[in-house]
């Protein structure tokens, strides 16, 4: 089960992502049966469509990845997760990925197209299909019995009843909430309607049935680009390309109308910008330690798959308030400092991903504020184009109070990143 | 005592091994045992050099007959007489001889190190000396006291300017041993001092150094404010070995300098090498940020926006050179 290091606001919401990185045993749950009869009749149908896919280390043969797709054309092509081939569109000298079907005939396939965005690629094998699922619009309910299809723990083609849940309200990537049990290695696998309509696509879980697909109209889109005349290439500049994009329309706009305020101390702070950001305050206040502290953190919380290694495309800002009766000035300048000086994650990088951190430190007046202001900003090697932006920000003025905010972006453009800086200090004022 | 001529035995370096008095000329000096002055030289003759009054009332010395000749120390060849005044150096086999007369000038006591200024004074004295240890041991304790946040103890502050004056004679402590041992005298007081002075100086700069770190951040930026930073350690470093080796030793205040230096600039060269072999791991991973702030409130040095937000187009540039080199 792949397994990411999230931020303290994100653990609520830690999805694992369903790719089997290696082939790891823990059992299958037990499913209530209800005497329908209609799970066996759906897997009858539709099993032999769906397949399971495997990447492989060309020179060792080694199994690197296991996930799950499904045929969606007569000419053999098949949706399933970006992640599950992500490795092979970094490296593909090293890399090759094969299908297996319900019969157990194996056939190498290629990527034809992927959308990191939405966690999604096409791939095809050059045989046609016996049998394939059409994508198209699908009228669900919420409470409507779906059943998810995939290799969980390469245990064997398996079918998971589950519920449709709703598409998730407050997402910066649109996901669809599944309660029922996926497990890793069910990645790109469908979710359809006893029907055999294509509801979603199993992307990942957060364990206790608590489980997300991607909506199968972007599926279609993708298939659509895939299959249209020109289709976009599958390369490195590619992924760069729609990150950068995709950030464009989100980061773009932030802070640029009027932003709902929280009143920390002596200071309004923006909060909750656009509906995709979750808010979390927490106060620490102790008779023994002499200051008080208060803590309010906004993120978005689904991180972009970029490669195992590498994941981006989440904004997150907070702002931590302290304030003192009992420390004299210069103490309460050490804890100011000492706060100001906090190391900030930023997104799950390694050497060969991202460049280290450069920082640009001075006092900036913005309106009636003087802040105390550093900015870091990294570079992504394999991604021209895109960074990871971190601005902390403290007001000067107060003798016993202050308040360290820092605002991150990971997988921006340096123009946004250069926007939000400017916009972000100046949504801080005085309250009166 | 009625000496007509001293004649030195120098050593190696130069200094006096041996000072024979003679008391009547004319004297031979050789190896031989009923010699004025006996020589312990391999290469001397038993009879190698005879001193003689010349008869107008100065002295010559004669070659009486030795093996390898007798040299006046700056002139080339062997000589067979040469005429000797204070200071004349003359060499018999390996062995130099200097001249020396009686009523001869001699150059006037160097000062005691550090003896005649007004920090010499306050060094030797016992009161100035404690007193110094003790600001030493206020400023730390003030420090310690200033820096606390989580929990404010006077006790925790005091028990940190104690442990500082402590450590402060340890290392005094340990210079004192060494000059007892060069010379005879201890000096603990003036050592001690000493430190303790280096201490409260450096802790003031550095105070200093992070308040104008704190109103001209762009000042005090990168590169700049680490060459200067290292340099005045090195400085203080540099000065507080020079004052221990003068208490200490009998070095000139040249050579002091340059060991002081030297032991200064190895010790940050260990120092920085150790710590830049541990920070390799840490390159990337989270963002890091520096800057103090101090109870100064708005009395700084701030830009506009605008003119910040410029430079920052300036670490992107840095940025994508970096991110372009192949790893």
């Amino acid at each position: 089960m792949q397994v990411r290091v999230l931020p303290r606001a994100l653990m609520a919401r830690t999805a694992a992502l369903l790719a089997a990185l290696l082939a790891a045993a823990p059992a299958a749950r037990a499913q209530d049966q209800e005497p329908r009869g209609a799970t066996p009749e759906v897997f009858r149908r539709f099993a032999a469509r769906v397949v399971k896919l495997e990447v492989s280390e060309t020179g060792s043969g080694a199994k690197a990845t296991l996930g799950s797709g499904f045929y969606v054309t007569p000419a053999g092509h098949l949706i399933t997760n970006y992640h599950v081939v992500a490795k092979l569109v970094h490296d593909p000298d090293r890399y090759s990925v094969e299908l297996v079907d319900q019969a157990g005939d194996r056939r190498p396939v290629r990527v034809v197209a992927v959308d990191v965005v939405h966690d999604l690629a096409v791939v095809a094998s050059d045989r046609a299909s016996a049998a394939w699922f059409r994508l198209h619009d699908v009228a669900v309910e919420q409470g409507a019995r779906l059943f998810a299809l995939g290799h969980p723990h390469d245990l064997g083609l398996s079918i998971v009843e589950g519920t449709y849940n709703g598409l998730l309200r407050h997402t910066l990537y649109p996901r669809i909430h599944f309660t029922g049990s996926l497990n890793p290695g069910m990645s790109g696998g469908p979710t359809i309607t006893g029907a055999g309509d294509v509801v979603g696509i199993n992307v990942a879980t957060a364990g206790n049935q608590v489980s997300f697909l991607v909506p199968a109209e972007q599926a279609a889109a993708l298939l659509a680009r895939a299959t249209a005349q020109t289709p976009p290439p599958v390369s490195l500049a590619e992924i760069g390309r729609q990150i950068r994009a995709y950030q464009d329309t989100y980061v773009g706009r932030l802070f640029a109308d009027s932003v709902p305020t929280v009143t920390l101390g002596p200071w309004r702070l923006p909060t909750r910008p656009a509906p995709f950001f979750n808010c979390w305050a927490d106060a620490d206040r102790d008779d023994e330690t002499p200051y008080e502290l208060v803590d309010h953190d906004c993120s978005t919380d689904d991180l972009l798959f970029v490669s195992p290694e590498h994941s981006t495309g989440i904004a997150r800002f907070d702002h931590r308030l302290m304030t003192s009766d009992r420390l004299n000035a210069f103490q309460f300048a050490e804890l100011y400092s000492d706060e100001f000086q906090r190391q900030q994650w930023v997104s799950d990088a390694g050497e060969e991903d991202v460049t280290p951190f450069k920082c640009e430190r001075d006092n900036v007046r913005v309106g009636a504020i003087t802040f105390k202001t550093e900015f870091c900003l990294r570079g992504y090697r394999r991604f021209p184009g895109l960074y990871d932006a971190v601005l902390r920000a403290a007001p000067l003025g107060r003798a016993r109070a202050g308040v360290v905010t820092t605002l991150a972006l990971a997988g921006v453009s340096y123009e946004n990143a250069e926007a939000l800086v400017r916009r972000y200090l100046g949504s801080i004022t005085w309250a009166p | 005592m009625g000496a007509v001529v001293f004649v030195e035995v120098l050593d190696r370096r130069g200094r006096v091994a041996q000072r024979h008095a003679v008391e009547a000329l004319p004297a031979t000096v050789g190896r031989a045992y009923d010699n004025t002055i006996i020589l312990d030289d391999l290469y001397a003759s038993a009879i190698h050099v005879r001193l003689e009054a010349d008869g107008n009332g100065g002295i010559v010395a004669l070659d009486a007959g030795s093996e390898n000749g007798l040299f006046e120390v700056g002139r080339p060849g062997r000589r067979a007489r040469v005429a000797v005044t204070a200071g004349t150096r003359l060499r018999a086999g390996e062995t130099v001889l200097r001249i020396a007369l009686p009523g001869q000038a001699v150059p006037p006591a160097l000062p005691e190190p550090l003896a005649g200024r007004l920090l010499g004074r306050v060094l030797r004295s016992p009161a100035g000396a404690v007193g110094l240890a003790v600001a030493a041991g206020i400023s730390q304790g003030l420090s310690s006291w200033l820096g606390a946040y989580e929990q404010v103890e006077v006790a925790r502050a005091v028990s940190d300017g104690i442990a500082v004056i402590a450590l402060l004679a340890v290392w005094a402590g340990g210079w004192a041993l060494a000059t007892r041992v060069l010379t005879q005298r201890t000096l603990f007081l003036a050592h001690l001092g000493l430190v303790s002075l280096v201490a409260v100086a450096a802790d003031v700069v550095w105070s200093l150094g992070g308040y104008v770190e704190y109103i001209v951040p762009s000042l005090a930026e990168a590169l700049i404010g680490d060459v200067v930073a290292v340099l005045a350690t090195l400085a203080f470093i540099a000065m507080l070995l020079a004052g221990h080796l003068a208490l200490t030793s009998s070095l000139s205040p040249a050579r002091r300098l340059a060991w002081a230096l030297s032991l200064s600039a190895s010790l940050m060269g260990i120092v920085g090498f150790v710590s830049y072999a541990e920070d390799g791991d840490d390159e990337v991973g989270n963002a890091a940020f520096g800057g103090a702030i101090k109870p100064l409130g708005t009395a700084v040095v701030a830009s506009e926006l605008d003119p910040f937000v410029l430079r920052l187009e300036d670490l992107r540039v840095a940025v994508d050179t970096v991110a372009a080199r192949p790893r």
